[in-house]
């Protein structure tokens, strides 16, 4: 039992979560969705990656847990296939998920996270968005077959029959309108709604936490500068999201589901959502006790736990760990090697413009490929820069304090 | 609401416990009593009035087929030899002696017979307080009685019968303490004590420091003080189990457990070693 | 046309309609629920419960009102009623012709009645017409002024008639009257009657539950236009209470269920009978004055109901257990005023159990209030078992002090005064603070704790008094040497060598600590001075010693012993609550011997002054020989098995590796090792010693060479008691998978609860608790030292601590804050810090020296009444130099020279007069009192025979002539120092109620008071005629116009006294010798000021080199 939740608390660790999410979502594209195979080309460069993380494990311990993890759900993924959007495999992954966190409950210390009112609803959320997530990818698995085997999607069967906007529509909306209300009084009177004494600037409770749909944000302070993190980003991600409609054009999956027909814009999008935004909300709300340090979900929330700030900036980096000399007194000089590497990554969009992704720049025109890929590149920006983090503690790319510049 | 339940519970056995000690006396006429019983009282009486002034039977309501404990207290060992108490501090104290005056507490009779001891049944029935006060002199510097009882609310006459000042300092630990001047000869002030306190209490005068007396609060009137010839008794005493104490300054308290019959004429002794 | 075909239904109606169905019932149903829950609160319950209390009570009542007695008297009124128609039916006509023409004469009235009112209202109208038609100078004001006093004329003609018509109506009633007389009576005395029940009724009726209006009023939805529940708050403007760095008025809203907090009656039968005792007592003793005696009775009766009550009351429902203290309206702390929180703490404005901050004093407790039957709705089961549902809440700003701090509450308003009236564990707390010195390492910055001397003696001349193998062992463990002593014990704790410490680690530390005692010893030797002090001049008798220092007033502050006989007479090693704290104030004597030596002691007994200029310890004016004697007696005073106690050597290893550890903060490895490898050991010592001094802050109470002016270590406490929960590191004592509970230094079983007050007893009751299970570097560990308190001591510390908070409030509201009491306040600070209640009872304290005196009489004095009773000329003259009177000059003990400077001397009298009440100098004792009443007073003298205790004599004061009779006991003050010493009215007072002045004073009560009426009666009035005073009489006649007169002066306490005191007046001397005369003064070394000192004083004043 100790062992299962080391285990679980080891896989946890925003890293380690965060490749094994990744590496599910591209095994369930992959295998689920694409229908590859382990004995494709693909396949093995699944098998390999996997590879590595254990050999790399025997080094480094907890990689050998992210390997095991890996390999599990990849035989898991592998082995069901299509079979994944059985009615029945889902009924029993809920069933098994639900287990699983009603043993967790067990636990005093999951229980004193889970429980706390506050973080109920996002308990739900994690239940609620793998369910829709699976639905509709369901739909769009069994039509695509359809459309692969000749056919027409099933929406396409049935938009030819007509119902009445009422009852059909508005008695049911109202239905659920009331039984939500219901729940929703219910709800707050049984978690007697957390209202908390008047607030108090001399005592700040710890960890201190902004509401549950901005701890991505205050996640994303843990590898961004404010600057970044607080106002960039955010406003990206709006004017990204109003930006969608404008950018795909692809008129395919109009009305109905289909992965194949979009792979890259649902790809991305749900890429963005799940792992990207929703992930970092859990690792916040769940993961993150006092001091903002890290915690398993079966650890106790000791304040007197420390981890240890050793991160250096990339100038360090290359000055005087590589190069081993003072940091140059000029500011362009030193953070050159970090400027010339965003540069680089900025460049590489009309880089691909021209390489590999000439097809979508002909099909969506300059205007909309580059917004596309800067909004894309951005993105990435998040993840590429936590693995940075993790793999060389690296603070920033680009650090000028001088015009309090930092990347 | 068990809490509440359990007090009803406490306060209906304790009136029952009360009403069965109430059953213990009941009282009857003077006249009913057969004669022996009445020769009896009056001697109680006398004794008791012997020692504290405080007629006890006279006072209480007569008990039917009321017993006597009645005894002597001895004095074993080689008797002290008490000091002679120096009086020239008043000229007038010493002028009311003419031959030196010994100090009185240890008073040790030729047979060994011990005085001033203060005997009392600790376990008692309750009696009514006593209508006629104790009284406790002050006669050529010393108090008479040296030793006494009372009951609590009894009242207390203290008399200054010398031509000089006393002061009465009472020093009793559970009733209030006082210390009234009384430089008036034949001068009375009227006290009592409300509370009881078995363990007697020192009085004393500051102006003549060798003047003490010492008085007991008792709850009931079942007590009494021993003579120069050792003797005591208390009487008018309903048949029962009672605890015996016998209290002297010097030499402390002891106990005796004693059962009385019905007309009963207990004889017990106390025995002090020097 | 033909129709179109019906299109189908996605879902099947009926079943949509039923979901819609239930759906919106339960709708329904948790909106009700939602209401409800709203509705239904925890302090309804209170009140409702309350009110079916009272109501019992009521009934109770009612039903003794109407007794058999009552219903007689009412039912013989009835009768006289109906008698009283009947005689009314038998003049029947004449009656009605009578009420008749009363009704007309009402009609006529009212008719005049209203014409008056009409004319009045139209004239003031005019009125103001005029006027403006005045001002305006419009041109009708002629004729406005005309109409104007037309208006006049009628209303005085109306006002005429009005007043006749009025005369005939009362004429017509009269007549009517007359009839109605007896039945009008009769009325009168029902309503007499009846007037409790009708009472009785109205409360029952606003209490009674379920009644008809209470459940309008009270109803859901209703309930907020005049509800009989809702909630009580006070409001206090000038209490406040923290909210985001700003002071807001407290709103209490405590009574809202704590319903009879006011209200006597409601006692617990425990409280009832406490109170019961005292007001007998206080009855017994006539402190009551007569006008409030009835309702003392009636008090009393009550609290005899209350003990006999079928049921106990219970929180919270009880009435304030002070009331005459606190929330009374009669008390100096009304509810009105004061409120709860203000004290107690908690959150004021909060109805809920949990909100309000009530914080549990035990584990026992805290159990009890988180049982709960259904988390959402506590059930009444659940309010009647006292089970609360109670849940920590972390986030409260101010919680409420657990039951056994409540008086914690006190600090915030009482921090300027030394003694809080009627707060006994406060006032003993703060003392104790004071004398174990927490202010010294922790700075407490208030009134009370500023300014005072450091609690340790000065080591400055350590090596003249003592060896440096006895300072090692003392070091390493104060207690086994003195088991009362206050000196903590700072090492070999329990996160040094406690079991929880691994082996290896425990081995090394005990190195490091060996090292640092040895290094501290090693400085201070190095750093004290080292004069040479003379031998004893006389040959000392230990005996004659012992003898002395038990009689002479030395046990006032010392103890001399390590063992102590407990009540079941089994000897067992003294604790220090043993002793009264005064008797605390200097150390304890045992072993002293074997710490000292002979030539110190000597020269230390004789003036203490002179070894150390700032010396706690007075001079008690010892000659040569009792010196000595005392010396041989305390030399003889040896504790040889403490010097076989095992002495380890320093270990270098380790002396290197904790001095490097220091250096290195400074400079670099290699330079640090150089430097250690040209120091010897000694001068590593050294180094050492004067780091750990630093580091464990030992110079913050003892004066040490080289540590002038640092800043004292500790936290600083000031406002400690408002740090919130969250800034308290409970180490691993705050997490839910490791136990609480631990056993402490002594043995004892201790708990931790995450609450404040909890931290902080731990933390004082066993200093180094939190470091159990952490693994710290060596100069990381904690280290306050141990105090070895007992629960109760640590308790009251931990009372201070919480005392100590931010929260403000107005002016108006601070204690003792007027020029007086800060003049009585300063002085009681130097008297606790000259510790006079050693020996003298100060305002109803002190006098820890009565336990080794056995005679009351040869204690010194009471002062609690010296205000009022000493002159301050004689007082400021004895108080710099107690030789320049001797008033009882049989006493064995001594008033002790302290050596005040003329503003610390000047301080005690006016704190003295100023507590007094009295001004602190007068006129009087210029008096000449006239020859007749000096004449009276004489008489009076001598049938009262004062003489026989008090001599009349004129004698030196100096020294008067010791009486040589047998007993001294019959002795008193002589009467001729009086004039010089004693307060003119004081005098007569004194004689008059000495035993309520001094209690168990020896001084008769001449004038005993009237148990009845309270007042004096004298014993004189009756005792004139006696033939003894025969001879006074003819005296006194002449002075009277007759003998009525002069009896009745002798019946008048206060005139005889006053007589009395004018011939008292008149026989005392009005000289003697001035103070500093003689060698009492020391020859003082020059000296350089010293921080620790009130400025003024230590002006004067420079420390030793």
């Amino acid at each position: 039992m100790t062992f299962l939740k080391n285990f679980v608390n080891v896989l946890s660790v925003a890293s380690i979560s965060f490749i094994l999410l990744s590496s599910v979502f591209f095994i369930i594209v992959y295998f689920n969705l694409m229908g590859g195979r382990l004995k494709s080309k693909g396949g093995i460069g699944f098998v390999v990656f996997g590879a590595i993380l254990v050999v790399a494990g025997l080094f480094v311990r907890p990689l050998l847990y992210l390997g095991v993890a890996y390999f599990l759900v990849l035989w898991a993924l592998a082995g069901l296939g299509g079979r994944l959007w059985d009615a029945k495999v889902g009924k029993w992954m809920l069933i098994f998920g639900g287990a699983g966190f009603a043993l967790s409950l067990l636990d005093g210390n999951f229980f004193l996270i889970a429980a706390k009112p506050d973080n109920v609803p996002i308990a739900a959320m994690i239940f609620l968005l793998g369910i829709f997530t699976w639905i509709a990818l369901r739909k769009a698995y069994y039509n695509d077959q359809a459309i692969l085997a000749g056919g027409i999607p099933y929406e396409k069967t049935e938009s030819d029959e007509k119902l009445f906007t009422w009852p059909d529509l508005v008695y049911t909306e109202m239905l659920c309108m009331i039984i939500l209300t219901i729940v929703m009084i219910v709800w707050s009177i049984g978690l007697r709604a957390p209202l908390e004494e008047a607030a108090n600037p001399t005592s700040s409770p710890n960890p201190a936490k902004a509401p549950w749909y901005f701890l991505g944000l205050q996640e994303m302070l843990v590898y961004f500068d404010p600057w970044l993190a607080g106002v960039v980003l955010p406003t990206l991600i709006i004017v990204g999201l109003m930006a969608i409609p404008y950018i795909d054009t692809n008129p395919k999956g109009n009305g109905y589901y289909s992965f194949r027909e979009r792979k890259w814009e649902i790809g991305v999008f749900l890429y963005g959502f799940l792992v990207l935004w929703s992930f970092l909300i859990i690792t916040g709300t769940f993961l993150r006790g006092p001091n903002w340090s890290f915690y398993g979900p079966y650890e106790f929330w000791d304040p007197n736990k420390l981890e240890p700030l050793v991160n250096i900036d990339l100038s360090e980096l290359f000055w005087v760990k590589m190069l081993s000399m003072p940091l140059p007194k000029l500011w362009l000089i030193r953070e050159a090697p970090g400027l010339i590497l965003v540069m680089l990554y900025l460049g590489i969009a009309p880089l691909l413009a021209i390489g590999p992704f000439r097809r979508f720049y002909q099909k969506m025109g300059a205007a909309r490929y580059y917004v596309g890929a800067y909004l894309f590149l951005t993105m990435l920006a998040l993840p590429i820069k936590m693995v940075l983090r993790w793999l060389f503690n690296l603070k920033y790319l680009v650090h000028i304090q001088e015009i309090f510049l930092n990347i | 609401m068990s809490l509440r339940k359990y007090l009803n519970l406490m306060f209906t056995l304790s009136l029952v416990v009360a009403i069965g000690c109430g059953q213990g006396k009941e009282v009857v006429d003077e006249k009913d009593l057969g004669e022996d019983d009445q020769a009896l009282q009056t001697a109680a009486a006398e004794n008791t009035a012997g020692g504290t002034g405080a007629p006890a039977a006279a006072a209480t309501a007569a008990v039917a087929n009321a017993a006597t404990v009645g005894g002597l207290v001895k004095f074993e060992g080689t008797k002290p030899k008490s000091p002679t108490v120096q009086m020239s501090a008043d000229p007038y104290c010493a002028s009311q002696h003419k031959d030196a005056v010994v100090d009185e507490e240890v008073v040790v009779g030729p047979a060994g017979e011990l005085a001033n001891v203060i005997v009392y049944v600790k376990n008692a029935p309750a009696t009514p307080t006593p209508t006629t006060p104790a009284v406790l002199d002050q006669r050529g510097c010393q108090y008479i009685p040296h030793v006494s009882a009372v009951q609590a609310g009894q009242k207390i006459q203290i008399k200054n019968s010398d031509n000089t000042l006393h002061n009465v300092h009472a020093m009793p630990n559970v009733n209030g303490q006082f210390n009234e001047g009384q430089p008036v000869q034949g001068m009375v002030s009227e006290k009592k004590f409300d509370k009881v306190e078995p363990t007697p209490f020192r009085i004393k005068c500051d102006v003549h420091g060798w003047m003490k007396s010492y008085m007991a609060v008792l709850p009931s009137s079942y007590h009494s003080v021993s003579q120069a010839n050792g003797t005591f008794s208390i009487g008018n005493l309903p048949p029962g189990n009672y605890t015996i104490v016998a209290w002297h300054e010097k030499y402390g308290s002891q106990e005796q457990q004693v059962t009385v019959a019905a007309n009963e004429q207990k004889q017990i002794s106390f025995t002090f070693k020097g | 046309m033909k129709p179109q075909e019906p299109i189908p239904h996605n879902y099947s109606m009926r079943t949509l309609n039923l979901i819609f169905a239930l759906t919106s019932i339960g709708l329904l149903a948790v909106t009700g629920a939602m209401v409800f829950y709203d509705y239904v609160r925890g302090w309804k319950w209170f009140q409702l419960e309350f009110n079916r209390i009272q109501q019992g009570r009521i009934e109770q009542e009612l039903r003794a009102n109407n007794d058999e007695a009552m219903r007689k008297q009412l039912a013989a009124l009835d009768k006289e009623t109906r008698e009283g128609q009947v005689e009314i039916a038998r003049h029947r006509d004449r009656y009605v012709a009578a009420q008749k023409e009363l009704e007309e004469w009402e009609g006529r009235h009212y008719a005049a009645d209203q014409d008056y009112r009409f004319a009045k209202a139209l004239l003031d109208a005019k009125r103001y017409e005029v006027e403006a038609a005045h001002v305006q100078h419009r041109a009708d004001e002629h004729q406005k002024q005309r109409e104007y006093d037309e208006l006049v004329a009628r209303l005085a003609s109306r006002n005429l008639r009005l007043q006749q018509v009025t005369r005939d109506r009362d004429a017509a009633r009269a007549r009517v009257g007359v009839f109605l007389a007896n039945i009008q009576k009769v009325e009168d005395r029902r309503k007499e009657l009846t007037a409790k029940a009708e009472l009785l009724q109205k409360q029952l009726n606003s209490v009674s539950f379920p009644s008809a209006n209470s459940l309008i009023l009270n109803a859901p939805m209703v309930d907020f236009i005049n509800p009989t529940l809702k909630i009580d708050q006070v409001v206090l403007n000038d209490l406040f209470i923290e909210m985001n760095y700003m002071a807001v008025p407290r709103v209490d809203r405590c009574q809202t269920c704590h319903r009879a907090i006011d209200r006597p009656g409601f006692e617990s039968k425990k409280e009832a009978e406490r109170l019961l005792t005292e007001l007998r007592t206080k009855l017994d003793k006539n402190l009551i004055e007569p006008s409030r005696r009835a309702d003392a009775e009636a008090r009393v009766a009550e609290l005899e109901r209350t003990t006999k009550a079928s049921q106990d009351i219970l929180n919270p429902f009880r009435t304030h257990p002070k009331l005459d203290m606190f929330v009374g309206s009669a008390s100096p702390h009304p509810l009105l005023e004061y409120g709860c929180t203000a004290c107690h703490r908690g959150q004021d404005r909060a109805t809920e159990f949990g909100r309000a901050g009530h914080t549990p004093m035990s584990k026992r407790m805290e159990m009890r209030w988180k049982k709960v039957s259904f988390p959402l709705f506590p059930r009444t089961k659940d309010y009647e078992q006292r089970n609360w549902g109670y849940e920590v809440n972390p986030f409260l700003d101010t919680p409420m002090y657990p039951r056994q701090y409540s008086e914690a509450g006190c600090v915030k308003c009482h921090a300027g005064q030394i003694d809080v009236e009627g707060a006994e564990k406060i006032t003993k707390a703060t003392h104790m603070v004071e004398l174990y010195g927490c202010h010294a390492c922790h700075k407490i910055d208030n009134w009370r704790f500023s300014e005072l001397q450091k609690p340790g003696p000065s080591l400055e001349g350590i090596a003249e008094k003592t060896t440096p193998e006895w300072a090692y062992r003392w070091i390493a463990n104060p207690s086994r040497f003195r088991p009362t002593t206050r000196m903590p014990s700072f090492f070999y704790q329990r996160n040094m060598v406690g079991p929880a410490v691994p082996p290896a680690e425990r081995a090394q530390n005990v190195k490091y600590q060996d090292a640092e005692i040895h290094s501290i010893v090693t400085y201070l030797f190095k750093s004290s001075t080292r004069r040479a002090w003379s031998a004893p001049t006389a040959a000392g008798d230990a005996a004659r010693g012992k003898e002395l220092v038990e009689s002479i007033g030395c046990m006032g502050c010392h103890i001399s012993q390590d063992t102590i006989k407990d009540d079941k007479g089994v000897v067992r090693v003294a604790k220090r609550d043993d002793f009264p704290l005064e008797r605390h104030f200097g150390f304890n004597l045992v072993g002293v011997g074997t710490k000292t030596n002979p030539n110190w002691v000597f020269n230390w007994v004789k003036n203490p002054k002179a070894y150390d200029p700032l010396a706690p310890m007075p001079n008690l004016r010892l000659s040569d020989q009792e010196a000595s004697d005392i010396t041989a007696y305390l030399i003889s005073l040896q504790k040889p098995r403490f010097m076989q106690d095992p002495m380890r050597p320093p270990d270098p290893k380790a002396v290197r590796e904790l001095a490097k550890g220091y250096l290195i903060n400074t400079m670099t490895d290699r330079d640090a090792e150089a430097k250690l490898n040209a120091m010897p050991l000694r001068a590593q010592l050294e180094y050492l010693g004067q780091r750990s001094i630093e580091k464990y802050g030992c110079y913050s109470c003892h004066d040490i060479r080289g540590f002038d002016g640092l800043k004292p270590i500790g936290t600083e406490l000031t406002i400690e008691g408002s740090k919130t929960l969250h800034l308290f590191d409970f180490g691993f004592f705050g997490d839910s998978t490791h136990t609480h509970d631990y056993g402490n230094d002594d043995g004892e079983k201790e708990h931790v609860l995450h609450t404040v007050p909890s931290w902080i007893y731990n933390k004082v009751r066993s200093p180094r608790v939190y470091d159990d299970r952490r693994a710290k570097p060596y100069n990381d560990k904690l280290k306050m030292p141990n105090f070895h308190l007992s629960p109760e001591e640590a308790q009251l510390v931990t009372s201070v601590v919480l005392g100590l908070t931010k929260e403000k409030v107005a002016e108006n509201r601070l204690a003792a804050r007027d020029p007086r009491h800060r003049a009585s306040e300063e002085g009681r600070k130097l008297i606790s810090q000259s510790n006079c209640r050693g020996c003298h009872v100060v305002n109803r304290r002190g006098r820890a020296i009565a336990s080794m005196i056995p005679d009351p009489n040869f204690l010194p004095p009471d002062l609690t009444p010296e205000g009022p009773r000493a002159q301050s000329p004689w007082l400021f003259n004895f108080l710099k130099d107690p030789t320049v009177m001797k008033i009882r000059p049989w006493m064995r003990v001594r008033m002790p020279t302290f050596q005040f400077t003329d503003n610390q001397a000047a301080t005690l009298v006016a704190g003295f007069a100023a507590e007094g009440n009295e001004h602190q100098f007068d006129t009087t004792q210029f008096l000449t009192p006239s020859a007749q009443n000096i004449a009276i007073g004489r008489e009076v003298f001598t049938m009262l025979r004062c003489q026989q205790c008090h001599s009349l004599t004129q004698v030196d004061p100096a020294n008067p002539p010791i009486p040589n009779i047998a007993d001294t006991q019959s002795l008193a003050p002589n009467l001729t120092l009086s004039k010089i010493r004693l307060r003119h009215d004081w005098i007569a007072d004194w004689i008059r109620r000495p035993d309520e002045m001094i209690p168990g004073t020896r001084m008769p009560t001449n004038f005993p008071r009237d148990p009845k009426t309270g007042g004096f009666q004298s014993p004189l009035a009756l005792a004139m005629d006696s033939p003894q005073f025969a001879a006074q009489k003819a005296a006194l006649l002449p002075y009277f116009q007759d003998e009525t007169a002069l009896k009745k002066t002798m019946g008048d306490a206060v005139a005889l006294t006053n007589y009395m005191r004018d011939y008292i007046w008149s026989i005392g001397i009005d000289r003697m010798r001035s103070a500093g005369a003689g060698e009492s003064t020391p020859q003082r070394v020059p000296l350089q000021p010293q921080p620790t000192t009130p400025p003024a004083p230590a002006t004067q004043e420079t420390r030793l080199r």
